[in-house]
């Protein structure tokens, strides 16, 4: 068992140092390997960040981001079926949640709660969780929180050296292949990395979910030299979405919810079929470092497609939605000492985002073609002194907004029985200034106390401002709002750890409060009535929302062999909000012998009872109990793990589903894992 | 070296620059949307029907009229409309959909029989039958009245299957309630009117 299991502040390194030597003329003693492992605690100033363990990453080898992520205590997951999970911090996600991505902040159609994040979770060899509203340090949209997907720096030396990963699962028969080599030629480090993924229906404890086949495929590249570093990054997923997701009307969502799960009988394939989603996500980007100065530029183009079932024969190759998202941002990043005790670090951001829709599509776009450009500064200072840390920063964003499109006018008909289809333009105008304070405690070598509160803001996002139709993709009736206002939220979180040899502990207890909150709420009792039937309508809203939450995590070596997690996670809001996890408590008991262990772990999600009726189509489902194992060997190079997910098999359904109304969960599963270095 | 890590500096800042001040997006480009419909139409005239309701014929009579039915935005027939047909007899029932320009797409369902399928709900049980004049889709169809009722509302759904769900349906759930079920998937069109049987 790792020490660093429950250490959130923390990450394990682990590096094995081989040792020859010589003794007499000839003579030669080869010692065995030794392992040093130690812990450095994750730079993020005051904020309070956690951040996988080693071991924890190896077990998620395989899962979505969002999916490695969800083990931390306060992160979970928002579903659409088993093939599309974003990560929720301390319940929000989507635009709320930052992404960096090797340091270039993530841009796709993040919007859109059936969206997944485009990244290969491979990629990571770190993966840290950032819970404060860190909007001064990071820009825009880091209200809930920010995720660091960081790659292992590139290597100084000229040895080759690699990675093997192969995973392979029994419910969806999925298996995963990932490759990393890296080196360096004549003092220009490089690496190559890249990572294969195939799944077919997955299976619930009854019956298989169709259309719920994955096929992935992603690459990556870095070099560097000196005080340059080039990168690039190749993401490409086809999903299916499943096929009883493909309905309308109200009176089809009613059966299905009084059903409970879906009306058709599929079986096992690999089989993708429309509806399904294809995208691709390229990044590039380019950075110049010194101890003082550093400036990147990246790019990112996005290419999201969406098919669904059409009427005419022939057509469902053709995307319903065809989307192309192309990012450029510069950073400059100035770190200035002033003194022996403080230091600063001053800020320019830019970036410029243009999206087009490809005509061709056969259907009018959900979201209008636009420009968008933002600009902000920043400084954060810093002040450290042995047994105390304080930092304050603030930050200054402007963004502006150019949008263009068409939309139906479903009143009436036109002269010729169809509805008139009415250009629209429209520019709006975002400024923000956010703040933040913070300050760490160390009340003795073990113990710590960390408080950081902070101001953070997204401006409305295109689908909010403008949707006035079909989403076909989501069979559901959006409809926006062109003046809503940008949210802004303030985060306050105070953390408490204590770190021995036996016991470690962490406690964060958090309040949000954000002004205008924009979410979609499901209208029931509206409905839109068209000629295709009667649809639900999802209207995006705004409010003024308020979170307190309570995030615990630790773990307690009883024994020398013997030792007890636990994680719980508890988020109130003032008001009932959609998509607000449940309570969650996890805990596990692991034995370890040498280089082995074996681990039990039980799961309990609560029902969530902050529900007000009449809000949703369903009442949110009922708690489960889930039981995992896991049992795994290292022996020299390789690493050996096998584990069972759902382990009882049981049938049920979760609050963060967006299926939740038709479909369950995924049923038992088994994972091999083999991770080989050299 | 310096000088090299300068130009190559200079070089990513113009670029960047560059690149910034260049990009805008294209001018939105309106749809041919094949997915939404407009303007939808039924169409009834009485035919003679020989044999029985699943394998019989119809032959056309010389100088039926033909009623037809225009749908507003919503799918409901004209206020006030009030269809009588007579027990006994049978009517050619036909489709007339259109696309967002007014043209006629109901070709579309046809060329998609694996996907689509009519059902026809609302009359009382016994009181009137449905043949499939086409590929069990329902674009073309012949409406039976068995006997006599008071008036009630006639509701015409075309069914957009989910995968395989055709492969389960029989021509003898077009009025199947259980539509949703049975023919799970979506609807392309809800269309509603009223209908009394008259002897």
């Amino acid at each position: 068992m790792s020490i660093s299991k429950q250490l959130p502040l923390f990450c394990l390194l682990t590096y094995a140092v081989s040792v020859q030597a010589q003794v007499g003329r000839g003579d030669t003693i080869r010692l065995r390997d030794v392992e040093v492992s130690g812990k450095m605690p994750v730079k993020t100033g005051t904020a309070t960040a956690m951040s996988l363990s080693n071991e924890q990453l190896e077990q998620t080898r395989g899962a979505s981001l969002a999916g490695a992520l969800s083990v931390l205590p306060g992160l979970s997951i928002l579903k659409t079926g088993h093939s599309i999970e974003k990560p929720v911090i301390n319940g929000m996600h989507s635009n709320r949640v930052l992404i960096l991505n090797n340091g270039v902040r993530q841009e796709g159609q993040q919007w859109g709660t059936e969206h997944a994040p485009e990244v290969d979770a491979y990629v990571a060899k770190e993966l840290v969780v950032i819970k404060g509203a860190e909007g001064v340090r990071y820009g825009a949209d880091a209200l809930g929180g920010v995720i660091l997907v960081k790659p292992a720096p590139l290597s100084e030396q000229g040895k080759l050296k690699g990675e093997v990963y192969l995973t392979g699962a029994t419910n969806g028969r999925s298996g995963n292949v990932a490759l990393m080599l890296q080196g360096n030629v004549r003092g220009i480090g490089w690496r190559a990395q890249g990572s294969f993924k195939k799944a077919g229906n997955i299976k619930t404890a009854d019956y298989y979910l169709g259309n719920t086949g994955v096929n992935e495929s992603n690459f990556s590249g870095a070099l560097k030299y000196r005080s340059f570093d080039l990168y690039y990054s190749h993401f490409s997923t086809e999903l299916g979405i499943l096929h009883s997701a493909h309905i309308g009307t109200i009176e089809d969502i009613a059966a299905r919810i009084a059903h409970g799960r879906p009306f058709e009988a599929y079986g096992f394939t690999y089989d993708i079929t429309p509806p399904r989603q294809q995208v691709t996500h390229d990044l590039a980007k380019l950075t110049w470092k010194t101890d003082k100065l550093e400036i990147q530029y990246a790019f990112q183009r996005n290419h999201r497609q969406e098919f669904d079932l059409r009427r005419s024969a022939g057509n469902d190759a053709r995307a319903m939605m065809d989307l192309v998202l192309s990012t450029q941002t510069i950073d400059a990043t100035y770190h200035i000492r002033h003194s022996n005790y403080l230091k600063g670090t001053w800020g320019l951001n830019g970036m410029l985002q243009v999206n087009n829709n490809t005509p061709g599509t056969g259907t009018t776009p959900l979201i209008p073609n636009f420009d968008s450009y933002t600009f902000g500064a920043y400084a954060v200072e810093r002040f450290v002194k042995e047994r105390y840390e304080l930092e304050a920063g603030i930050r200054y964003d402007l963004k502006y907004f150019d949008a263009a499109g068409y939309r139906y006018d479903y009143t009436k008909f036109n002269d010729n029985g169809g509805f008139d289809l009415n250009l629209f333009t429209d520019t709006r105008q975002f400024h923000n200034v956010s703040g933040a304070l913070g300050a760490v405690l160390h009340l003795n070598n073990k113990m710590e106390l960390r408080s950081n509160i902070g101001l953070a803001w997204r401006a409305p996002g295109a689908n909010e401002l403008y949707s006035d139709g079909l989403h076909h993709g989501a069979a559901i009736y959006e409809i926006g709002n062109p003046d809503m206002k940008s949210e802004q939220g303030y985060k306050w979180v105070n953390s408490l750890s204590y770190s021995s040899n036996k016991l470690q502990l962490h406690l964060d207890i958090y309040a949000h409060y954000i002004s205008n909150y924009i979410y979609a709420q499901p209208t029931p009792d509206t409905v839109r009535r068209t000629v295709r039937g009667t649809f639900p309508i999802f209207i995006y809203q705004q409010t003024d929302a308020a979170f307190t939450g309570v995030d615990f995590g630790g773990s307690y070596r009883f024994l020398p062999a013997f030792t007890y997690t636990a994680n719980a996670a508890m988020i109130r809001s003032r008001e009932y909000l959609p998509y607000i996890p449940a309570d969650r408590f996890d805990h596990g008991i692991q034995w370890d012998y040498r280089q082995c262990y074996i681990k039990f772990e039980h799961r309990y999600v609560a029902r969530q009872k902050r529900y007000k009726p009449n809000t949703d189509y369903a009442a949110p489902p009922t708690a489960y109990h889930l039981f995992e194992a896991v049992a795994a060997v290292k022996y020299k190079s390789v690493s050996i793990s096998l584990s069972v997910d759902n382990l009882t098999n049981r049938l049920y359904k979760d609050y963060m589903d967006r299926f939740r109304y038709y479909a369950h969960e995924m049923g038992r599963n088994f994972t091999l894992r083999i991770h080989y270095t050299f | 070296m310096n000088k090299l890590r300068n130009y190559l500096l200079l070089g990513m800042i113009t670029c960047g620059a560059l690149t910034f001040s260049s990009c805008s997006k294209e001018d939105p480009v309106p749809e041919k949307d094949q997915e939404e419909v407009g303007k939808t139409s039924l169409l009834l005239q009485e035919v003679a029907w020989d044999g029985d309701f699943r394998t019989g014929h119809s032959h056309a009579i010389d100088g039926a009229v033909i009623d037809t039915i225009d749908f507003d935005e919503q799918g409901n027939a004209p206020v006030g409309f009030h269809l009588h047909l007579h027990t006994g007899h049978s009517y050619k029932l036909t489709l007339i959909a259109r696309d967002y320009a007014g043209r006629e797409i109901q070709q579309t369902f046809l060329d998609r029989a694996d996907i689509h399928q009519a059902v026809i709900l609302g009359a009382p049980t016994g009181v009137l039958d449905y043949t499939y004049g086409d590929d069990q889709v329902g674009v073309t169809g012949y409406l039976h009245v068995v006997k006599g009722a008071s008036t009630f509302t006639l509701q015409y759904l075309m069914r957009h299957l989910n995968p395989g769900v055709k492969a389960g349906v029989t021509a003898d759930d077009w009025n199947n309630t259980n539509y949703q079920s049975k023919l799970a998937g979506a609807t392309d069109l809800d269309l509603k009117f009223e209908l009394h049987p008259v002897e």
